[in-house]
């Protein structure tokens, strides 16, 4: 038999209740702020993990947040390039308008005037700032106006090639713009592979097409000479009469074809350019392919305006009006199609975007859950718990009045 | 046999009762003193009467006052005391570094994140005065973070330093106690016999005091006194003498106190032996603890601002300067070397950090005997290192040795060296205004407008600014380079003398654009008509300009630097090393399919205000794992030191329960034996009475004996 003394006996009880005021206290800590652990001791591991996981979290609500960034200066851009779309259009129709025959040099001349404004408009839009009146086609010398005239009346761009790009997942950058050179510089002109022209000092009417290029192209600069006195052969049905041939020299002077018979709108082919010469070249007449360049938009409205702008257009020089206004056609076309290019690739970005923050949301979702598997109460074991060890420092706070009763003492 | 030895016989039983009854009361008096050993009135028969019919009884005697007590369930309680105290005094401690790391609103984690998404809005936006306003800022609260968790550690510092110093002064005082407990013992047993048992109480008692203060070790002298013992093996009480521990500066850290024992003349330092008790706990606490925690805390601090600032360097500012200290340099200004005062030479040393990833928690003793600086952790007690000569890197824990002053050095002299110690208070914004800070690339490349490939560059990365390409000129790539294909498969390189150059002013003469054909007539054929030149356009600026620009200096003084470099459109290629060798500090890659004539310039990216290059590669060094050799990000680090004190301090929580359960039920133990139980004492009380009254019956029989007697004789 262990013996107990007296004093043990209290300070049993009153430790033993001492300790169930302490679970006691813990948990209706735990019902209170709906917490597992308050401190890292409690579950070290589980801890670390939940700084790691609210640091996670963070950067999520953080990524979501640069994709609203990257989503406003994405749709900012749009709104301007929607703006460029629709002036380039009306300048493409205006365009067509003037190239009809049934146009005067006074109409044109009216035609002209909305183009020069439409430029004006267009260089505006190009020169657009952002919030904080940082332009937005500079690339990254965003505080330099992009596009500008200078002294000798042309363009120039003052921004860089640079694209900027935000971060909108741990492992993936967008870019949110397009620097100036992209939209509204680097516009090849011609069909985009080469563009085709008439000599000024042209007599005849020939009015050679824009072309296409196959896939056997080769990059030259091409002549299209007419000049009898190639021809090979008299045409027999115009007894006596040479016919009108042309020949096509390279840069380096090496004959490509000679004295092939010309014929209005039949196909000119050689080293994978397809292009055609309509109406009726006289001898002498040149005609130049020459691979495309980069030509800008506001250069490209400027040469349209010039021919727009030049004199009446009479017998011949008509035809070299019609000859700039096709050229100016497949450039706007060029144009045009680079800057929705641009927009599509735009319209895929803002794609990306949402598709990412639909993964960053369902990521979040994600962590939060265990997180909170980590870190949040059970309630129901909590309160089911807390009834438990009620009950418990109750028996034992009972138990303790009735044995501190019973003494000998009582009895003597 | 006489009436009297009768009446002698109750009288000795109703004194003996009498006795008992003290006793008892003595008990219940003290049932509730702590410490209070019950006594035992021990009782023995009085010699006999020889008689001629046997041996007469003559009553009864007492022969002890006997103390209840086992001396091996003391010493079980005095051990475990000792070590139920260290725990729950290192325990109350580092729970409070728990309690510190794991607050939502004060441990790293919240402003680190703060700051990152600071970066990250300079990153959206980095041409926005307010919100480089907000990441310095952010970047401040950052600091006064670090600055806060440290001043925490440096509060528990001093706390465990005073609560040190009064569990000294108690130590003292109950040594003292002892001392004269023993003397009086001593007179005690000179004067009486049987034992004094309430002053051995007393001295028990002081002795369980003293256990929770420290592990002792005693011994019992034949005289009654009792030799304390404490550390390894210094005499704490020797009789009635006791001697006294004191506190004293360390030698090489003024701020740190060491425990000496004094004794006779001589002090010695027993910082290192004093186990169990609170001031075991307390310093087990300072060296294993805290001031590990701090060295993390610190070795943080260092990281964080060691790669935030490499990678701010390798950006440039709105100023066009490549980019300075974000945070003060802490891995070259803090690390702490600390001269003994006991040194007799004169030297001082510096230490410098050579590699954050290796550096340790620990702090390290540097001790010079005969020519030989020998490097102590002491983490481990382990050398790390040895070696002679100054100025010598320990690459293997991360930092260099340096002489700094002095003229000579002594046998015996030492230093101590606190690599991270002090690096947390010292974590401060070192960029004053917003344009310092460096969001973007300091290398651009230009792509002619003329191009007509479509050959894309990247500038893959910015390896070392501090490689002449920076450093020649401020403000400049020396050299700026030109790239140009000369055809799809060759590339030249040509030295710009760094000229910031517009797109449109890219070399146009080389843009190979075949020349119209000049028609030479066919041997035989008539003359062909001269084909003019390319025809003029009246605005062809783009072009003129570029025409114009080749009269200017830049494009006679174009020197070429190295040409035939092989490119292949398939692969692309990374430009740098180039085949000859040349490096230069930062890479491009090409990739797609050139034309020849395609140009390229690299140069300083000059005005470049929005550009974010660096400011996302800042950003990323939240993800991105730069410490402890690239496997960690900022925020992990300090969640494994969450977790390492997290984890101590649940080990400590788990041993002091442990420990406090046995510590109870060593206590418990030593109740049971010693320990008075009132209705023991009640019984007794009724027994010891009903022994009095019985007793007095017995002298009342004489007495009515002895009045016969005398009734029978004057009748």
């Amino acid at each position: 038999m262990t013996r107990i003394s007296t004093s043990q006996m209290q300070e049993n009880a009153i430790s033993a209740m001492s300790k169930q005021h302490g679970k006691l206290s813990r948990t209706q800590q735990q019902v209170a702020t709906g917490n597992k652990i308050f401190k890292p001791s409690e579950d070290p591991v589980a801890a670390s993990r939940v700084v790691n996981m609210k640091s996670s979290l963070a950067s999520i609500e953080q990524f979501q947040s640069n994709v609203d960034a990257a989503r406003s200066r994405i749709n900012l851009s749009e709104g301007v390039l929607d703006s460029v779309v629709e002036s380039i259009q009306r300048v493409r129709e205006l365009t067509v308008q003037a190239n009809n025959d049934s146009q005067d040099s006074s109409t044109r001349k009216f035609i002209a005037a909305e183009i020069i404004q439409i430029q004006d408009g267009l260089l505006q839009l190009a020169n657009t700032t952002d919030s904080n009146d940082q332009f937005l086609y500079s690339g990254s010398l965003s505080r330099f106006k992009p596009f500008s005239r200078n002294e000798a009346g042309g363009f120039e761009y003052n921004g860089d090639e640079s694209h900027r790009e935000i971060q909108i997942s741990r492992s993936r950058r967008i870019a949110v713009d397009n620097p100036g050179s992209e939209v509204f510089l680097e516009v090849k002109n011609g069909n985009g592979t080469f563009s085709t022209s008439d000599q000024p000092d042209n007599t005849g009417t020939g009015i050679i097409d824009p072309g296409t290029a196959t896939a056997d192209y080769i990059d030259d600069t091409y002549a299209i000479v007419f000049d009898k006195s190639f021809a090979q052969y008299a045409d027999p049905q115009k007894a006596g009469e040479i016919p009108l041939t042309y020949s096509v020299v390279d840069s380096q002077g090496m004959v490509l074809s000679k004295g092939i018979p010309f014929q209005s709108n039949k196909a000119i082919v050689f080293n994978g350019v397809h292009t055609a010469i309509k109406g009726q070249p006289n001898d002498g007449d040149i005609f130049i392919v020459r691979p495309s360049v980069n030509q800008d938009v506001f250069t490209t409205l400027e040469k349209l305006v010039g021919a727009l702008q030049s004199k009446a257009p009479e017998a011949s020089n008509n035809i070299g009006f019609h000859n700039a206004m096709n050229r100016s056609l497949i450039d706007l076309s060029q144009s045009l199609n680079n800057i929705l290019e641009v927009r599509a690739g735009i319209g895929g970005r803002l794609n990306t975007l949402d598709s990412q923050e639909n993964i960053n949301e369902a990521y979040k979702l994600q962590i939060r859950e265990i997180l909170s598997n980590v870190e949040d109460l059970d309630f129901a074991e909590a309160v089911s718990r807390l009834n438990l060890e009620l009950t418990g420092l109750e028996a034992s706070q009972k138990a303790f009045t009735r044995i501190q009763d019973i003494s000998l003492f009582n009895f003597l | 046999m006489g009436t009297a030895d009768v009446l002698s016989i109750g009288l000795s039983g109703a004194n003996v009762a009498k006795q008992a009854l003290a006793t008892a009361g003595h008990n219940i008096a003290n049932a509730n003193t702590q410490g209070f050993s019950r006594q035992r009135v021990e009782t023995d028969t009085r010699q006999p009467q020889l008689s001629g019919v046997g041996a007469l009884g003559t009553g009864v005697k007492t022969t002890n006052i006997k103390r209840i007590h086992n001396e091996f369930v003391t010493q079980e309680v005095l051990s475990n005391s000792s070590l139920a105290n260290g725990l729950q005094t290192n325990y109350d401690f580092t729970s409070q570094i728990d309690n510190m790391l794991a607050d939502p609103d004060a441990g790293l984690a919240p402003t680190l994140q703060s700051f990152f998404s600071a970066i990250n809005n300079v990153s959206n936006d980095p041409a926005s005065q307010s919100s480089r306003q907000v990441l310095i800022g952010e970047a401040k609260a950052l600091g006064e973070r670090f600055h806060y968790l440290d001043s925490r550690f440096e509060s528990l510092r001093k706390g465990t330093n005073e609560t040190l110093k009064s569990h000294i002064n108690d130590v003292n005082n109950l040594a003292q106690s002892i001392a004269d407990v023993n003397w009086k013992i001593v007179q005690s047993k000179e004067v009486v016999q049987g034992e004094p048992n309430d002053l051995l109480d007393q001295r028990d008692r002081l002795l369980h005091r003293l256990s929770e203060k420290v592990v002792v070790s005693t011994n019992e002298q034949e005289d009654g006194s009792l030799n304390v013992f404490i550390g390894n093996g210094q005499t704490l009480v020797l009789g009635k003498l006791a001697s006294s521990l004191a506190l004293k500066l360390n030698q090489h850290d003024p701020s740190e106190l060491e425990v000496i024992y004094k004794s006779l003349g001589s002090d010695a330092v027993v910082t290192k032996f004093l186990k169990g008790g609170s001031i075991g706990g307390l310093l087990d606490f300072r060296s294993n603890m805290l001031d590990a925690s701090q060295n993390e805390l610190g070795r943080i601090a260092i990281g964080v601002s060691k790669s935030f600032n490499d990678q701010h360097h390798k950006g440039m500012t709105l100023h066009n300067k490549l980019g300075g200290d974000f945070f003060t340099a802490i891995d070259k200004s803090t690390p702490l070397t600390l001269t003994s005062k006991l040194n007799e030479g004169d030297y001082t040393l510096k230490t410098i950090i050579t590699n954050t990833d290796n550096l340790t928690v620990s702090d390290y003793q540097l001790n010079y005997n005969n020519g030989l600086y020998t490097l102590i952790r002491n983490k481990d007690d382990l050398i790390v290192d040895e070696f002679s000569t100054l100025p010598h890197e320990i690459e293997s824990e991360g930092f260099k040795i340096e002489f700094e002053r002095g003229t000579k050095i002594v046998n015996g002299d030492s230093f101590m060296i606190r690599p991270t110690r002090v690096a947390a208070r010292s974590f401060n914004v070192d960029i004053e205004s917003a344009n310092e800070i460096a969001a973007a690339a300091p290398v651009r490349i230009r792509t002619s407008v003329h191009n007509r490939g479509n050959v894309s560059p990247t500038l893959t990365n910015v390896k070392d600014v501090n490689a002449p390409s920076f450093t020649t000129m401020n403000g400049t790539l020396s050299p700026s380079i030109t790239v140009r294909f000369i055809d799809e498969h060759h590339i030249e390189l040509l030295d710009d003398k760094g000229k910031v150059i517009k797109s449109e002013q890219l070399d146009s003469q080389n843009r190979a654009i075949p020349a119209t054909p000049a028609i030479s007539g066919d041997p035989g054929s008539p003359a062909t008509p001269a084909i003019p030149a390319q025809p003029a356009s009246r605005n062809n600026t783009v072009e003129s300009l570029a025409a114009s620009s080749q009269d200017g200096d830049n494009k006679q003084s174009a020197t070429n630097i190295e040409s035939g470099i092989y490119y292949d459109a398939e692969m692309g290629l990374n430009l740098f090393p180039t085949p000859k060798g040349m490096n230069t500090g930062y890479n491009v890659q090409f990739t797609g399919k050139p034309k020849a004539g395609d140009t390229f310039v690299i140069e300083y990216n000059t005005d470049a205000a929005g550009s974010n290059i660096n400011a996302l590669e800042l950003g990323a060094l939240q993800e991105k794992g730069t410490l402890q050799n690239g496997t960690s990000n900022y925020n992990q680090v300090y969640s494994q030191l969450v977790s390492r004190v997290g984890s101590k301090t649940h080990e400590l929580d788990v041993n002091r329960e442990a420990q406090g359960i046995l510590y109870e039920q060593s206590k418990a133990q030593r109740e049971s034996v010693s320990g008075v139980n009132l209705d023991e004492e009640a019984a007794d009380l009724v027994r010891h009475q009903q022994s009095y009254q019985a007793n007095a019956k017995v002298i009342s029989a004489a007495s009515e004996m002895f009045d016969t007697l005398i009734g029978v004789l004057s009748r």
